[in-house]
């Protein structure tokens, strides 16, 4: 096949490929009924894939529960699920195909705030408000008009769980801290609020998400004396730092962040994982029977997908509804202008999770508990006498 | 410092096995074989598939990955690369290899997923204490095993009929047609072997930092670069090569960052390849000297 | 139709690297693993120099090929040094010292968190947001660097490229200076990887380091491999094969979450299949 035939068997196969493509991008005119589409961005696979899933669970159940609720209203709601993959490339372009191709009004997502904070860059220039579950960053605060949290910002978390360090009498702390806006920003913080009174940070390490070899991270620690050590990451690499720490010896208080709280986290760390303290934005408790919204949530999750919900689960499932109540306000179509103006003016919304109420950023005001792990399971911190 | 040594030792150690069964392969077909990357990548994978999926016994578990991969990457050799090892220019075997890895590892990826997933079956512990550092269960396996297997290597290649065969291939392939020597059974064994240990050196690095879909290629970095320096012409020189890189690497993770232990491998690669561009030991192979 | 407007983008962006690849190495047949982390450097010039000082795409682009040059002549200097399969595993190690430097040197780069919200390219004041528009904007830059890798193939400096991959050593003989003719090649080729590079920094608006790995020199390699090594005309045609033809499969029913593994799959693939099939019906001298 000399070159010029090549070239023409390529050029045939890209036809087909694209004529392929363009098929599948016409309207699918046999579905008279039209639905609100709405973007839903989550790591799907990868790393971060035990969030992701969960939240996935919780929007399919929402879903249901908007139309079921809401829907009499003539607008149904469907979710359009992509793969952010836990990395912010990902992220970007699936956010952008759900911009582009399905011209989704709203993105719920990312799980993560590395991957949060670029796509919001993209969703704020096209008019696409994005409200995420549970990203933390401080940097999401001023990212935007169109940008939404429902999870308070670190200042919060990392200021809580270097409170907890000052008042259990440490005075040397040791920080790793995943090299990325999550990371960097609550150790940050945690710098800020711990260091003063005489308290120091002796020990400040930054590591990829991508290291294989802990041991070559976790031993320098071993010479610096700290009695507190700060894991700023998610539960893979503090399960793996946690892991290689008792192996070598080390003793000392681990505290961690609100992203431990996932089963993977008992399983990857093992013993290891008993007596590490986390902080956690309060709001959700599938125990609690106080908070009646709750509740209905909870036995609904249970009985469709057989296991009680956590924290991503409610959190996911709020962010939906909101824009679920956004878009039922409506009388006329439905635009990202129009859910930011609804999501700006509603006043307090009261969810699984609690009250929501947007400050003028897209923030949250919400207060924080102390967990611990204990048994192989995540329980409060017995609070101090 | 006691514990930079060890983990340096322990990593050197895991180098040195991949090292050696790189260079069983490369030695016999001039090829630098980018699949073992995945050829250590299944071995782990395919213990933890047998070990958690089938429940077998650990260490059942582990001879049957060593020989399943052993045997398969022999057999895919003789499909797929024999017929390009009379090619004209030295890059076709680099680059199928290279293309047969992607799709091993994507492979392992979309079957077992891309998080990290956990081999070991015993509960973490605490290491062992030697003065003031810890060593933990895994790192003295895999001390004690690579040592145990590189000696083996040493002796198969002084002592055996094979060993002295493959020795034969690698100085000089032409020869040894005429000395009635079968390369591709040469060739074979040769592969065979050194899956087999790579096979062996993904399991231990697995029981040490768990496992996942990019975990060949790493090691297989590493060991290209100690291959290189320490010499291709012949096994000797790979210990003291693994050892140099190791605390090379290590130290850079204690007093600098342990971002850049990477690149480090490589800087050493760079410098090395300055100072002698066509490998230690002087005598170098088909190419062609400018 | 705007989605496969994107694609056509793509298609001349990575189309425009393999042709630089073809430049660099392609004549001459010495495969580089590197083009990637030249490519990531003319992105992150581009990317740098317009968030940090809003300097616009004319400017930060010719910025960028010159800083991809300056980097690619130590790299060449030394790489050139080395010989076939020994070059190859250099040139690796290169583009892996070039993608640690973006991940890690956290002040210029910002590391793993990448460089978002790099702004979209104006003409005249009209901001360039249509993927058609795009599509013209590419399909210029494309015509400009084949242009150029066009009339170097075609150059003295070209055939002497071409008569290295040959053989080497006649074509000293002859008189030639082989060791520069390669130098050239090699730094003129991450020069023209830098253009793309510009272009798709401020494409896609964010950029971080894992756009430019050895996976990606992996996948820039196979499309000049499928398009034939120095076949310029083959670059644009293999580059639409293998970014079309993946994404074609996301429209069949294959869940996203596969859809990059089965990709990868099927480039590890071409690979092989066209190493195979060109190298049993090669005749050897």
């Amino acid at each position: 096949m000399n070159s010029k035939r090549l070239i023409l068997f390529i050029l045939i196969l890209v036809s087909i490929a694209g004529a392929i493509i363009f098929v599948r991008q016409q309207p699918d005119l046999s579905n008279k009924e039209s639905r609100v589409q709405i973007g839903v961005l989550f790591p799907l696979t990868g790393d971060a894939s035990s969030y992701g899933q969960k939240g996935k669970k919780a929007i399919e159940l929402a879903v249901d529960d908007c139309n079921a609720r809401e829907g009499s209203a003539g607008k149904k709601v469907t979710a359009i699920f992509e793969d952010s993959k836990g990395n912010p490339k990902d992220g970007v372009s699936a956010a952008q195909k759900l911009i582009s191709v399905d011209k989704v009004p709203a993105i719920i997502g990312d799980a993560l705030s590395s991957v949060t904070l670029p796509v919001a860059a993209v969703a704020e220039p096209n008019k696409v408000v994005l409200i995420s579950p549970d990203s933390s960053a401080p940097a999401l605060t001023h990212a935007g008009k169109y940008i939404y949290r429902i999870w308070p910002s670190d200042l919060v978390e990392g200021e809580a769980a270097a409170e907890f360090a000052v008042s259990r009498g440490f005075s040397k702390a040791a920080i790793f801290h995943l090299n990325n806006d999550y990371g960097n920003a609550i150790a940050e913080i945690f710098t800020k609020h711990f260091s003063n009174d005489g308290r120091k940070v002796v020990f400040n390490s930054s590591y990829q998400d991508t290291t294989t070899d802990w041991r070559a991270i976790v031993t320098p620690l071993a010479s610096a004396d700290a009695d507190v050590v700060y894991v700023a990451g998610y539960y893979k690499d503090t399960a793996a730092i946690l892991r290689t720490a008792t192996e070598l010896g080390i003793k000392a208080q681990f505290i961690g962040a609100t992203a431990i709280e996932d089963e993977n986290f008992i399983k990857l760390a093992g013993k290891a994982s008993e007596g590490i303290v986390y902080p956690l934005a309060s709001g959700f408790d599938a125990a609690s029977t106080e908070n009646t919204d709750s509740k209905i949530f909870v036995e609904a999750f249970k009985k469709r997908f057989g296991y009680d919900p956590g924290w991503m689960e409610a959190y996911s499932y709020d962010s939906f509804m909101l824009v679920c109540k956004a878009i039922a306000s409506s009388n006329e179509g439905v635009t990202g202008t129009q859910i930011r103006d609804y999501l700006d003016g509603m006043g307090s919304y009261h969810g699984v999770t609690g009250d929501i109420k947007f400050d003028e950023n897209g923030d949250v005001i919400r207060g924080v508990t102390i967990k611990t792990v204990k048994d192989g399971h995540f329980v409060p911190y017995p609070n101090k006498p | 410092m006691t514990q930079l040594l060890i983990n340096a030792l322990t990593s050197a150690c895991l180098s040195l096995l991949i090292s050696v069964s790189f260079w069983l392969i490369y030695a016999t077909t001039r090829t630098f074989y980018i699949t073992h990357a995945a050829t250590i990548t299944l071995g782990a994978y395919s213990c933890y598939w047998l070990t958690r999926q089938w429940g077998m016994p650990f260490p059942i578990a582990v001879l049957i990955s060593i020989v399943v991969v052993a045997t398969t990457f022999s057999a895919i050799d003789k499909v797929l690369f024999r017929g390009l090892r009379s090619a004209p220019f030295g890059w076709v075997g680099l680059v199928a290899s290279i293309g047969l890895y992607v799709v091993l590892q994507n492979l392992i990826s979309l079957r077992f997923g891309d998080e990290t997933q956990v081999l070991h079956t015993t509960p973490i512990m605490e290491g062992q204490q030697i003065g003031d550092a810890f060593v933990s269960n895994s790192q003295i396996l895999i001390v004690i095993i690579s040592t145990f297997l590189f000696a083996g290597v040493v002796f198969l290649l002084e002592n055996t009929k094979l060993g002295r065969a493959i020795r034969g291939v690698a100085s000089n392939p032409d020869m040894c047609i005429l000395l009635g020597i079968d390369k591709n059974l040469v060739i074979g064994w040769a592969i065979a072997i050194g899956s087999g240990l790579a096979a062996t050196g993904g399991i231990l690095s697995g029981l040490d930092s768990d496992i996942n879909p990019m975990m060949g290629f790493r090691l297989l970095l590493n060991s290209v670069v100690v291959m290189i320096i320490g010499g291709a012409s012949g096994i000797r020189c790979l210990p003291l090569a693994a050892i140099f890189l190791a605390l090379a690497q290590h130290t850079t993770a204690y007093y600098l960052d342990a971002k850049w232990m990477d690149a480090v491998a490589f800087i050493i690669l760079i410098v090395y390849l300055i100072w002698k561009p066509l490998g230690l030991g002087g005598r170098h192979f088909k190419k062609i000297e400018i | 139709m705007d989605y496969l407007l994107h694609l056509v983008v793509f298609v001349l962006i990575y189309g425009m690297v393999a042709l630089s690849l073809n430049v660099a190495s392609g004549f001459t047949q010495l495969i580089s693993l590197a083009q990637a982390g030249f490519f990531g450097v003319g992105a992150y010039t581009s990317a740098i120099l317009a968030t940090q000082y809003g300097w616009p795409l004319w400017v930060d682009l010719p910025l960028g090929m010159m800083v991809a040059g300056v980097v690619a002549l130590p790299v060449a200097l030394v790489a050139l040094r080395t010989v076939e399969d020994y070059f190859i595993i250099c040139t690796m190690g290169m583009g892996v010292i070039l993608f640690s430097v973006m991940n890690n040197w956290m002040e210029l780069t910002r590391g793993p968190m990448g460089i978002p919200g790099i702004p979209a390219v104006s003409l005249f004041g009209h901001p360039l947001m249509e993927k058609w528009e795009w599509v013209l904007l590419a399909g210029l830059f494309y015509a400009l660097v084949f242009w150029v890798a066009y009339n170097f193939k075609r150059s003295a400096l070209g055939r002497i490229l071409v008569g290295i991959s040959e053989d080497e050593i006649f074509c000293q003989s002859l008189g030639k200076n082989v060791g520069l003719a390669k130098l050239q090649s090699f730094v003129l080729g991450a020069m023209l990887a830098a253009v793309p590079g510009a272009l798709y920094a401020h494409y896609v608006s964010y950029i971080d380091p894992t756009s430019f790995t050895i996976h990606e020199s992996i996948f820039v390699l196979s499309i000049i491999i499928v398009g034939g090594m120095g076949n310029l005309w083959g670059s644009l045609a293999a580059a639409a094969f293998m970014i079309l033809v993946p994404e074609a499969l996301r429209f069949v029913g294959l869940p996203s979450g596969v859809a990059a593994n089965v990709r990868q799959m099927l480039y590890g693939a071409a690979l092989i299949l066209v190493i195979w099939l060109q190298q049993t019906k090669r005749s050897y001298p």
